[in-house]
This record gives structure tokens, sequence and C-alpha cells, in this order.
């Protein structure tokens, strides 16, 4: 049903890494942006990726505007906004209640996910929006819409945005499930602890026509593992069927694939079945690595940030390493400790959530 | 982009404080999930079983989400007490549909829009979006829970602290045969009004077809 | 010193085990999997209501998946840390 080829032509971002152009000297070089913090929870470390305290907002408008800066459009208007997050406007709720131990001051619609796409229609008049809430999914669901609906010619542009902001809701609720790391998160490792949890926005401008710098946005899928609503199916079927899918919705094979940048968060749960479902899919063995262990977990931004790195990773012709590895979990999986240079037509993204809920995107390299 | 859809099934259900008779014990026959249902997860299934639909692709909607779970959290949070697993894995805006797959097997694409007055418009639109992509019967479900201690603070939308609205959608070629007229529904959270106005147009036809923008 | 009854009703309470009642559960009843059927969320909810309850904090996962095996278990655990 598809009709246009779809590209990623401008995008920005700012995670505890910084921008981009920060971010990925970070992935190469190896050098998790990961702080370890006390001030949410006085009796636990945590592992956690943030930048500037009370910045998420004007960020969500300065990374925005940068990506308009780059992109070939005047102004948004002829464009659609999909926005994926998590936690929306928690924050500020929280600071109120713990002040007032009251709900009354807290405004439900700068409490509610559609806070990030009102600020941002505030400043830019985009010419229509809507917004994903499936917890770590939500990005990647938003890039998997906006492919979606420039492939059948229903918008020429869409503006994603992936947003999550720290907040005690999700800090000491990852604490509770037992799946927080003290320290730095060290994806696919032996032994390795839990996640951190951070922040990010990232925005991607998605179009119908190619461009110089374009990557491509070659297919999506996304499936449900109907096992529990936080642990994995540990068979991988879900996550098999979802990035089976976005093979097949690119036209590809699974052969195909040159890097898989994947969801791994740095949790015992998820890491395995990942692991298992990569090295059951992807028989040719090719190089697989989170990026997690440089910018934690960003929740609902993930999806949109990694989409970000994907599309670096093929620009570059580098794949991104292994960071914080000494000794894998599990040996049948390729997971390079260093940055290589090679030939990348084809990246893998995936992101994965609670209640099941899988996304997988694929970028390719223009021909 | 508009394109034509066959609105094979609705359902509603309100209460001003609970929604008393939603089947549980029918509808989700193993305790053991069902002890966990969040109000919004019984809402849905419950609006789900009315439209018979089980396996197929999913949007679900709510601008507001779980309050009860994050009620609990940042209670717990406050009073420097530990905080329910189960209440921090019911509190993301996808719990809902995500026991509604758990209860089916339901191991297609489901998706969560949360857009505050725009959801169910929003809903709408993503559906069709689904229903054309996967050539199949989907499931719209867009529901409002906030019957919790204290709701009266910020409550300035809804006299029903409980409502759901559900419509299934085919993918078809045939013209619209009505015309979905935006109305105001007295009592009816905003995010509701846009799925409503749909089941208002369909009410007097057998077979109802309406024109969808994606 | 607790009876196998009474934790039985302040499972069934914490679970919310809806329609269960104690005499429907056997002391030899395993809590996880064939048994009660209960998962890893609930292993941390318990570990939460024993903390709450009884003062009882496991030092390792190990330790407190011996105790976690049947009802008599958890209950023979929770009476001989009280008498410490």
């Amino acid at each position: 049903m598809q009709k246009n080829r779809v590209y990623v032509n401008a995008y920005e971002s700012l995670s505890c890494a910084g921008n981009t152009v920060e971010l990925m000297e970070a992935i190469y070089a190896k050098k998790s942006a990961i702080t370890i913090d006390t001030s949410y929870m006085s009796e636990h470390k945590a592992g956690l990726g943030s930048f500037a305290p009370n910045e998420f907002f004007s960020s969500l408008r300065s990374v925005t505007q940068a990506v308009l800066d780059k992109s070939n459009l005047e102004n948004f208007n002829n464009t659609l906004l999909i926005v994926g997050s998590s936690v929306g406007g928690i924050g500020k709720s929280e600071q109120i209640f713990f002040k007032e131990k009251s709900y009354k001051n807290i405004n439900p619609k700068e409490h509610a996910i559609s806070v990030i796409s009102d600020t941002l229609n505030r400043e830019f008049s985009f010419s229509d929006s809507r917004s994903i809430s499936t917890a770590c999914t939500s990005s990647a669901n938003a890039m998997m819409l906006a492919q979606r609906l420039i492939g059948l010619g229903a918008y020429e542009n869409v503006l994603v945005v992936g947003a999550d902001a720290l907040c005690y809701t999700t800090v000491c609720g990852f604490q509770a499930l037992g799946v927080l790391s003290t320290q730095q998160c060290t994806p696919f490792q032996e032994g390795r602890e839990g996640m951190n949890v951070a922040e990010a926005v990232a925005a991607l401008l998605v179009q119908n026509v190619q461009r110089d710098e374009s990557i491509e946005l070659c297919g999506s899928g996304g499936s449900s593992d109907a096992f529990h609503m936080t642990n994995p199916d540990p068979e991988a079927g879900g996550a098999i069927a979802c990035m089976q899918k976005a093979i097949e919705d690119a036209g590809l094979q699974a052969s195909d694939i040159d890097y898989v940048n994947a969801h791994g968060t740095g949790t015992q749960a998820n890491d395995a079945v990942e692991a298992l479902a990569v090295e059951t899919l992807f028989t040719h063995n090719p190089p697989l690595s989170s990026t997690k262990a440089i910018t934690g977990h960003t929740l609902g931004a993930a999806g949109a940030l990694e989409a970000i790195i994907a599309c670096e990773v093929i620009k570059q012709q580098r794949i991104a390493p292994q960071c914080s590895l000494t000794e894998a979990d599990n040996k049948n999986v390729n997971l390079p400790l260093d940055a290589t240079d090679k030939k990348i037509n084809y990246v893998i993204s995936n992101s994965f959530a609670f209640g099941g809920n899988n996304t997988a995107v694929i970028f390719g390299a223009l021909k | 982009m508009k394109m034509n859809f066959i609105v094979k099934s609705t359902a509603i259900v309100s209460a001003d404080t609970k929604c008393e008779s939603l089947d549980e014990k029918r509808i989700v026959p193993k305790m053991m999930l069902r002890r966990r249902l969040t109000r919004a997860s019984r809402i849905m299934v419950y609006l789900a079983d009315t439209c018979d639909f089980r396996d197929g692709a999913v949007v679900y909607g709510s601008a507001y989400g779980e309050m009860q779970a994050t009620a609990d959290i940042v209670g717990a949070i406050d009073a420097n007490e530990p905080i329910s697993p189960t209440a921090f894995q019911n509190s993301v805006y996808n719990t809902a549909p995500s026991y509604f797959s758990l209860l089916h097997k339901n191991k297609n694409e489901i998706l969560t829009v949360s857009s505050g007055d725009d959801t169910s418009r929003n809903v709408l639109q993503t559906g069709a979006l689904q229903a054309l992509v996967s050539h199949k019967e989907v499931l719209l479900v867009c529901s409002e829970a906030i019957n919790i201690a204290k709701i009266e603070e910020v409550n300035r939308c809804t006299d029903y602290l409980e409502s759901g609205v559900a419509l299934t959608l085919v993918s078809t070629d045939a013209n619209a045969n009505v015309d979905v007229q935006e109305n105001e529904h007295k009592g009816y959270a905003p995010s509701l009004w846009a799925m409503l106005d749909v089941i208002d147009a369909c009410q007097e036809k057998s077979e109802c077809i309406i024109a969808l923008e994606l | 010193m607790i009876s196998t009854d009474k934790l039985k009703t302040d499972l069934i309470e914490l679970f919310n085990l809806e329609g269960v009642h104690a005499k429907e559960i056997s002391d030899d009843d395993h809590l996880f999997d064939d048994g009660l059927g209960l998962d890893s969320v609930d292993a941390i909810e318990l570990s939460i209501f024993l903390d709450n309850e009884y003062g009882i904090v496991f030092t390792n996962i190990a330790e407190s998946e011996s105790v976690f095996t049947s009802i008599k278990t958890l209950q023979e655990f929770i009476n001989t840390k009280a008498n410490n």
C-alpha cells in the first residue's frame, strides 16, 4: 500500500551526553554520560542520565528550532507533529503535590502527555499534532506512524519528537521493581545490575522528499508479547515478530541488516531476551550494541533518540561499540568492543516496553 | 487525506462515580489476571467484549491515563513509604490495552494516544491508519477513569468520573453514507467527544460508513 | 506467632485474591507457579509486606527464594524471625 519513499532529513537531540554531535563522540569514545545520584532516593544510589535541571521545556523549544533551522522548511505550518512521551508533565505535578499535599494547583493540561505538543504548538504552529504514550516504545511508535502516513501520501512533513524528563515516579518506580542500577549500566554484561533512568529530547523531520543528506526510513513493525505486564516473553517471540515485520515492511531479508541498535536497557530480563531474539533472527551475526550505556534509558524519548543514533551510524559508516562490556552474557551475539568503520546500508533500531509492546524501525543509506 | 471505513460495532459506558456492571468475572475468568486490572482496564475489556473484538490491532486513548496508580505512587513517595511495583507497572498510559492483550493473547500492534481534549479525534485518525495498513478490523477505545480520592480538587472537565467509548473499523472502497457532526456531549470529558460524534451519526444506520481524515 | 490461617488471610488481602477463602488454600500450596500462581512482581510486594508487618528484610534474593516456597515455609520463617 505504501506509495512514497520516506526520508529522515533533519534531526537534533539533547541528552545527558549533550547534543547529537557530542552524543556520537561519546558513543564512539565509549564514554558514558551517566552520573550517580542520591537526590531522588536518600537510601539508594541511582545511575541516572540528566541534563541541566529545569531545562526540559526550554530544550523542547530549542531542539525543535534546531531541526527547523537545519531543514528546507520556512516554518512548520505544513507539518504534522507526532510526540512520543511516557510521563508528559508529571514532574511538575509531583513538585506541586510534594509542596502543597493537594492537587488543587495542578493544571491537568500541564500534567498530561499533551503538555509537550501544547508547548510546541504555541511556539511553532504545526498543521496538526497527536501524541503517543506507550511507555518505552512511545517515540518508536511515533516514527512508525510517521513512516506510514508519509508512505501513504497523507502528509508531506512529519516532525517526530520524543521527550521525557526525569521524575520521581519513574526513578522510584523502577527502583520498586528492583531493576535500577546503582552504577553506569552495563548492557549485555554477565551479572549486570540493571538500568539507568534518563531524560532526553529528540526531534526528527521525516519527509517525502529526498535530499543529499537523507537517510531513508525503510520500514517498521510492531507486536505485543501478550505474556506479562513487565517481564518480556523469555522465548523472545514478540521481539522476533516485530523485527521480522519491520524487515518485511522494508522489503529486505534479515541478512541485509548491518547493525542492530538494541533496546539494551541493562536489565537481566530485557538483555537476555533481546540477545536471544537477535541470535535467532540474524544468523549472519551482525554487530549489536546498546547505546543506553552512554545515554541511559530515556523512556518515551528512546525511540527517537536511538533513531538519530541509527541515522548517524549510517552517515558516519561506523559501528557503535558496546560500552562498559567486559564479559558478554550471551556468547553467540556479536558485541563489538571498538568503533569500527564498515559499509553500513541498513540499521535496525529496537524498542520494547511495559505491556509487552515491541517496535522495530529500519533505516537505510541512500542508494 | 480522507478514507472510508465501515463502523462495525460501537459501545459506550459511563457512571457518575463507578461503572458497576462491567461483567468482569465472565469476561476475565482467570482471577490471577482479573485481580490486577485497573478501572480503565476493566472498562476497556468490557467495551471490547460488547464489540465482540479479540484479535486485531488496537488503538486506545486516554487524556489522563491511570490516575489511581499515579496518585498511589506519588502519595507513597511523599509519605516516604515503599512504592508498590504493581502500581508502577499499572501507571503507564498503555496499561489498559496491555491487559486486553494479555487477556486475549492478542499479539497485534497496540498503540495508545494521549492528546488531551483531542484524544478521541486522534484515536480515530490513528485507528483509520491502522485499519488501512492491516486490512483487518481494528478496535478503537477511549476512556477516562478518574474516580480517585480528592479528584474534586482538579476535575473541571467531566461529570462522569468513569466513562468509555469504543468502536471497530474496517476500511472500505464504498462511499460514506453518514455525515459526522461535531457536538458537545454534556457530562463526558471532551477527550471522548469525537468518538461519541461518530456513534451518534451511526445510530439509525444498519451499516454505517464514515469518512475519516488520516 | 502467626498461624497459617492468619497468613493466608493476609495474603488474600495483599494480593487481592478475590473470591478465594483461606480454607481453600492448603499449607503445602506453593506460592508461585502451580500453587497460588504469584509472579515476580508479587514477590516484591511480599517483601515489602514482610518488612512493614514484621520488620523482616532479606539480605539477598536466594534467601527469599527458599522462604517463599509454600505457605508453611513462609509461616515458619516469619515465626522464627519474630522470635529473634
